[in-house]
């Protein structure tokens, strides 16, 4: 879509004290791309994108998101760029659900005093677009814990930054609110965005997603395209023996899990 | 008839809405945003109430005529009579000092509660107000009084408060980064450390038990010009500097890691909020002794009247404190005459009962 590249990371390398929980990433996403991070649990997913946002500095290596270095930005500057949802963000204060959609607006607006009429606009569009809009007067606290996630991509996309990080978008989201978020999370990379989700589900990742990363014990296993998912790979990554369906028209595929794999 | 509703979503793109049925349903909650006006108009209209009451009430009743013409007489007259002499030397000061603490009180205790994301805390927890007390003691059993005059016990105090903040401080932060939960521990740890101290002294000096008793139970029967004017300046500089804390403050109810991916710059925000009350807590408690419950109850209170918003939080609770601590002084001084109750009594006594009253209406609601 467009040139250059939204994320790139270059041998970076993040641990916990003596523990190794990154270990010389090296990757690059394209802007306008919606990529998938799959992998087992412990093997360093949200570790990656909070050393991608930012959160967590790494002890070598560099991250840029569009060309720029991402932990030598101010926090303010970082936010316009970047954002990060984690998977279960709870507010300990009842926030309605339009003050806590504003909050997206503060790497924009510095005055405690007003709030731009833009702020409002843009927090409009993100209830709208993520189906929230009549729970706008709504407590934060007293939601399920899925219309608290559709706020979380609200604010996210309140803040309108260039690249999105998402930690299991989907989590907590019944059937119909999955299918429509990820549509969602699709025409943001569309528009321009850059999208990275870590998934719990390789089948819905596999479906909406352009490129998917596999990550194993601190590394980049394989980083390819949707159709190119084998069974070996799924054995390989997370130790289960699989088929892999697809529909007639070949445009759903499918991971079924049959067994766990023996060494 | 099923006309399709369509509605411009983020980005220049068409999103349908629902079956036609987005219709805005405004639901639960009336706009919270609406009432916020009234509660500070209300707030403001209390206050000029208990200004007057402060002022009029005590072991000698000042009618309003004669406040008036205090004020438009000036401080020094000739000839004063009795009720200008009471109103200039002794109301004045205390009901402004009073209103001053409590506005410390309520706008620290908000943003302790904001940075805790706990509506248990209270200006106190970093240690203010067992160092502040420790400074005192220190003041009183070594006689400090007598060898460096009247501001030795609010510098020692103010000192003493400053010092066990610090503390607290350096033990919880590494590598520039302060950890909240390490620093709640260590606030409650530092605070029971220097209670043992305080213990430990009166029981050294026996002789001194009631000065530390009464300095340690709070009141406002030391207010004066003096304690006004060293006061004020640090109080207003650090509920200042809280209130600009505001939308950080609001972003940290959803955790410190959301707050940051705002573009919060967590680790200065939590250093300004540390300092900033222990400023405004202290500058005010080195003069009255710890005054407890209004830092915990008046937050919690105009939250639940006016939402979690820390741009209104804060100069409401500025508002109900000040309001709150003076009508307390005057209770304090007038239910027993001629007693005087220490104010943290009072605070407590009618204090408690309220909160638990307000949080059983709450619950009834299912808020």
């Amino acid at each position: 879509m467009e040139a250059g590249l939204g994320i790139q990371l270059n041998d970076v390398g993040f641990a916990y004290g003596k523990d190794d929980i990154l270990d010389g990433i090296t990757l690059g996403i394209p802007r306008g791309t919606f990529a998938a991070l799959l992998g087992p649990n412990g093997a360093g997913k949200s570790t990656l994108l909070k050393t991608i946002s930012g959160y967590l500095k790494p002890q070598h290596g560099e991250v840029l998101l569009c060309n720029r270095a991402v932990h030598s930005l101010g926090d303010r500057e970082r936010s316009r760029l970047v954002t990060y949802l984690a998977p279960d963000s709870r507010s300990s204060f009842e926030f309605t659900v339009e003050e806590a959609v504003l909050m997206g607006r503060i790497a924009h607006s510095g005055s405690i005093l007003s709030q731009p009429p833009g702020d409002l606009q843009a927090a409009e569009k993100a209830m709208l677009a993520t189906k929230i809009i009549h729970l706008r007067n709504r407590t934060v606290t007293s939601l399920s814990s899925g219309e608290q996630q559709r706020v979380q991509i609200a604010r996210a996309i309140c803040q309108d930054p260039a690249v999105f990080l998402l930690d299991e978008p989907t989590a907590h989201l019944d059937m119909n609110f999955e299918l429509e978020i990820m549509e969602l999370v699709k025409r943001l990379a569309e528009e321009g965005r850059t999208v990275f989700a870590v998934f719990h589900d390789v089948n819905l990742a596999l479906r909406y997603a352009s490129t998917i990363l596999f990550m194993k014990q601190g590394r980049l296993v394989h980083s390819i395209h949707p159709e190119q998912v084998s069974s070996q790979i799924i054995e390989d990554v997370y130790g289960v023996k699989s088929y892999i369906l697809e529909d007639s028209a070949g445009s759903i595929r499918c991971v079924v899990p049959r067994s766990i794999a023996r060494p | 008839m099923q006309a399709e509703v369509k509605q411009r979503a983020f980005g220049g793109h068409w999103t349908e809405a629902g079956e036609g049925t987005q219709k805005v349903q405004d639901t639960q909650m009336k706009g919270r945003g609406e009432l916020r006006p009234l509660f500070v108009t209300g707030s403001g209209a209390l206050l000029i109430i208990s200004v007057f009451l402060g002022l009029s009430l005590g072991s000698v009743s000042i009618p309003l005529k004669a406040i008036v013409d205090a004020l438009a007489a000036g401080p020094v007259v000739e000839d004063a009579g009795t009720g200008h002499k009471i109103l200039w030397t002794l109301r004045f000061p205390r009901v402004i000092l009073a209103f001053v603490e409590g506005a410390s009180l309520g706008v620290a205790g908000a943003a302790m509660q904001g940075l805790f994301r706990n509506p248990m805390a209270d200006p106190y927890v970093l240690g203010v107000s067992s160092g502040a007390s420790l400074g005192a003691v220190l003041g009183i059993v070594f006689g400090a009084g007598r060898a460096l005059g009247l501001w030795a016990l609010p510098v020692l105090a103010f000192t003493g408060a400053f010092v066990s903040t610090g503390a607290v401080y350096i033990l919880s932060t590494k590598n520039g980064r302060t950890d909240t939960w390490t620093l709640l521990l260590s606030g409650i740890a530092v605070s029971s450390l220097i209670s043992s101290i305080i213990a430990f002294l009166m029981v050294l000096f026996r002789q001194r038990v009631e000065e530390i008793v009464f300095w340690t139970m709070g009141g406002l029967s030391r207010a004066s010009w003096r304690a006004v004017a060293s006061a004020i300046p640090y109080a207003v500089a650090g509920m200042g500097v809280l209130w600009f804390q505001s939308r950080a403050l609001n972003a940290f109810s959803f955790g410190e890691e959301a707050a940051f991916h705002m573009g919060v710059p967590i680790e200065k925000v939590k250093r300004r909020i540390l300092w900033a009350s222990s400023l405004t807590t202290a500058s005010c408690v080195a003069f009255t002794g710890p005054i407890g419950f209004i830092g915990l109850i008046v937050p919690h209170v105009v939250r639940i009247l006016m939402g979690p918003d820390h741009r209104w939080l804060m100069p409401v609770s500025a508002l109900a404190g000040g309001n709150a601590l003076i009508l307390a002084d005057l209770l304090a001084r007038t239910v027993v005459p001629p007693l005087e109750i220490p104010v943290g009594v009072i605070t407590s006594l009618i204090g408690a009962p309220f909160f638990l009253y307000l949080l059983a209406r709450v619950r009834k609601r299912g808020m």
